[in-house]
């Protein structure tokens, strides 16, 4: 999995490409640890991500959390797959999804 | 409690020699003072008599001068000389006062006053209450150069001397308790003007015989005292080199070797004793250390037989699957299985006579030879009767094996086999196992120049071929009852439908069950070959350990298999995201504390089990840890809010709801986990 930051001020912008899953969702997790301070808004860009596992919804959940304290965060362009799971889960009523 | 006991004892060794010693000290202390005692008594008896004896011989002396007066002034004379008092005197008795200060004897002069026994002597103012005699010689002083004066002579002495001159015995003198001797004194006419008496004060003999009995007793405890410490610290020194024997003891039991010998100083048998067990030591290390060697060579032996499985990927028509478990480290069972060319398949199946090394080490001969004189092209009985030859030459130890194999023609499920005294292998064509009845030639490595013969049949899709060693039929329970043939066949038909990886391991725990605690005496080794000549869409399977690191190649795996399938990119992708959640499940509770494989499978369903005419993908996860149904886990409410949502039982409901269907079963306590999708 590829993941691309752009931050201008307290906006962050983070694009994701590949798989979101068992095995890549730590290294997301990681690198969102070190980046979210002060961050007001956190677009998640999902355009070129092919599908996301519950190990990639519990690091959204996590994240979610934290922003709801400091600011939002908006996930954008989730393909079918994805929005798939998060109708599943529930998830679509809980994030922000444009 | 155990352990209270063993401390208790240990201490108790100690407590029972201060015990030993108490008794012992007693005694010794009870008789020793008894005995000195007596001697004391009779020491002190027999020097008042003798000193006594002498004194009165000196005394007999004086008085047998005769002529004894005592003068107006009450004082003792010797015709006109005057004793006692006088100066003349006094020189006069002065041997007597030397004599006195050797022995403690004292003497004592009295004088006669009449009838009536009562009289003032000089100018001392005491009168005499009794008796007849008055104490007036000058010898008669205390210890302390005090003259002693106001003595009388107890009357019964007085009668005694009255009648007789003489007494002998216990009498008061001075008012204390002396032993003594008495004479009276005569003058020349022959009266008795007054005695003389010596003595010697039985109280202070016996303060002295007192004090001395003391001064050995506490001697003697001081002594017992020392004594017992000293055997005490030496014993505990003994035993604390007891302890440390038995911690270094307690160490080798646990195996765990210390570097530094046991150490001891002396020739005492304790050290003879650790001598040993440091030369024990040396002996178990070493014996440890040929049994790492040992387990080296059985991993080794492991290594040589093929166990990656499946074992032919690249074969699509049939599937192999084989265990061998050794009895002892290194076992003598093998098997094997390879390609003779691309169309035939040989598999071998064998049991060395023996056990241990020496019977690996021929194995591993064996086992090459077969497989080079197959791969050459020579058919399997060629194979065994160049073998047999081989085997035979330089086989000092006469050691035999016993084998089985066979050449199957893949593409035609043609199947040419040999049988070197090996157990009948059992044949499944069509629905039933059946043990293959033909009389099997020489084992291996017997005899020269033996010609083997050769049987044939021929295998459908869907017969087995299952190959085994004694250890199999021959493994006996406690009552020694053998788990045998028919168990066996029995077992294998009522799981002919089952992967032959389930059927061997079910084979294997029917065996455990079967011997319970009875120790496995033989290798129990097992083949079995799945033949399914042109079934193309077979199941490919791939058997990973169940780590994390796995999870890239399962994915990989199962992506190429749903490419080659012609999957729907939604399918693939919803076929990954379930792949992901079952087998990290898989990864992360089915082996908690140790290490584990696990197969995944992936196949065209061919039993349209979706009922329904569009392709359907099945997917199998089957691992043999915690027993585990993940599709009886209730369903997470996914209506919580952010800060209440957990994430746990997602991954599951997820692949619930994109699949079309899952299905769950134990087989022989394995998790099989089936998934079916609609592909397209």
């Amino acid at each position: 999995m590829e993941i691309k930051k752009q931050k201008e001020g307290t906006n962050l912008t983070i694009n994701l490409a590949g798989r979101l899953d068992t095995t890549t969702a730590p290294q997301l997790d990681n690198e969102l640890k070190s980046v979210l301070d002060g961050i007001q808004n956190l677009v998640m860009d999902f355009e070129e991500l092919e599908y996301i596992s519950s190990a990639g919804l519990r690091v959204l959940l996590g994240t979610e959390k934290v922003m709801k304290k400091q600011g939002q965060m908006v996930i954008r362009n989730a393909n079918d797959t994805i929005m798939e799971v998060f109708e599943i889960t529930g998830f679509a009523d809980i994030l922000t999804i444009e | 409690m155990e352990q209270f006991k063993k401390k208790f004892l240990i201490k108790s060794l100690i407590l029972k020699v201060i015990l030993v010693f108490a008794i012992t000290g007693a005694v010794l202390y009870a008789g020793i003072t008894i005995t000195i005692d007596n001697v004391l008594d009779e020491q002190e008896a027999a020097l008042v008599t003798d000193r006594l004896k002498s004194d009165i011989v000196y005394l007999g002396d004086i008085i047998g001068r005769g002529n004894w007066s005592i003068n107006e002034e009450g004082v003792l004379c010797r015709g006109k000389v005057q004793l006692g008092d006088g100066t003349d005197a006094t020189a006069n008795i002065s041997p007597f006062k030397q004599l006195q200060s050797k022995t403690e004897t004292f003497s004592y002069a009295f004088k006669k006053c009449g009838d009536e026994g009562l009289t003032w002597v000089g100018d001392q103012e005491t009168g005499y209450q009794q008796g007849h005699f008055i104490r007036v010689a000058g010898s008669t002083r205390d210890a302390q150069g005090k003259s002693i004066v106001g003595t009388y002579i107890d009357k019964k002495v007085a009668d005694v001397l009255d009648e007789t001159g003489h007494y002998e015995g216990a009498a008061n003198v001075a008012g204390r308790p002396i032993f003594c001797i008495y004479r009276t004194l005569i003058d020349k006419t022959g009266n008795v003007v007054g005695c003389v008496v010596v003595g010697r004060s039985i109280e202070e003999l016996s303060e002295q015989t007192d004090a001395a009995k003391k001064y050995i007793s506490w001697a003697l405890i001081i002594l017992l005292v020392i004594a017992s410490t000293a055997v005490i610290l030496y014993f505990k020194r003994t035993s604390d080199k007891i302890n440390s024997i038995k911690k270094y003891l307690d160490r080798i039991g646990k195996g765990d070797f210390p570097e530094e010998p046991l150490t001891g100083k002396g020739t005492d048998e304790l050290s003879l004793v650790i001598d040993s067990i440091n030369e024990m030591k040396e002996s178990l290390m070493e014996k440890e250390r040929m049994g790492s060697e040992l387990s080296v060579a059985t991993d080794i032996q492991a290594n040589m037989l093929p166990c990656i499985f499946p074992a032919f990927p690249e074969y699509d028509g049939f599937d192999i699957y084989a265990t061998m478990n050794p009895a002892k480290e290194v076992g003598g069972d093998f098997y094997d299985f390879f390609m003779q060319d691309e169309n035939h398949l040989a598999i071998v199946i064998a049991d060395v006579s023996g056990k241990g090394v020496p019977a690996a080490l021929f194995m591993v001969i064996a086992k090459t030879l077969i497989k080079n004189y197959t791969q050459i092209g020579l058919e399997p009985s060629q194979v065994f009767t160049t073998v047999n030859n081989i085997l035979c030459e330089g086989n000092e130890a006469g050691l035999f094996v016993t084998a089985w194999m066979a050449i199957i023609d893949i593409k035609t499920g043609h199947v040419k086999y040999v049988n070197a005294g090996h157990n009948p292998p059992l044949i499944k064509l069509g629905d039933k196992f059946e043990y293959i009845e033909q009389k099997p030639g020489l084992v291996l490595a017997g005899l020269e120049d033996i010609q083997y013969k050769q049987g044939e049949f021929d295998l459908k899709d869907g017969d087995r071929i299952y190959l085994y060693t004694d250890g199999v039929t021959e493994a006996t329970d406690l009552k020694g009852e053998l788990y045998g043939e028919d168990r066996l066949l029995e077992y294998i038909n009522n799981h002919v439908d089952d992967l032959p990886e389930y059927v061997l391991h079910g084979i294997r725990k029917d065996i455990d069950k079967f011997v319970g605690e009875a120790e496995q005496f033989d290798d129990i080794t097992m083949l079995m070959l799945d033949f399914a000549k042109g079934q193309d869409k077979k199941a490919k399977r791939l058997e990973v350990e169940a780590s994390p690191d796995s999870m890239t190649r399962v994915m990989k795996f199962i992506d190429a298999e749903l490419e080659s399938y012609g999957a729907s990119r939604k399918a693939q992708k919803q076929i990954d995201i379930a792949v992901d959640e079952l087998y990290s499940n898989v990864i992360n509770y089915a082996y908690p504390d140790k290490n584990g494989t696990a197969i995944v499978s992936i196949e065209l369903d061919d039993t349209n089990h979706l009922n329904t005419d569009e392709k359907v993908v099945k997917l199998i996860f089957v691992d043999s840890g915690v027993q585990y149904n993940p599709l009886e886990r209730d369903d997470p409410d996914i209506t919580l809010d952010v800060e209440d949502r957990g994430i746990g039982g997602l991954g599951i409901f997820i692949s619930k709801t994109i699949m079309d269907d899952m299905e769950y079963t134990n087989i022989n306590g394995y998790n099989v986990l089936t998934v079916y999708k609609i592909i397209e």
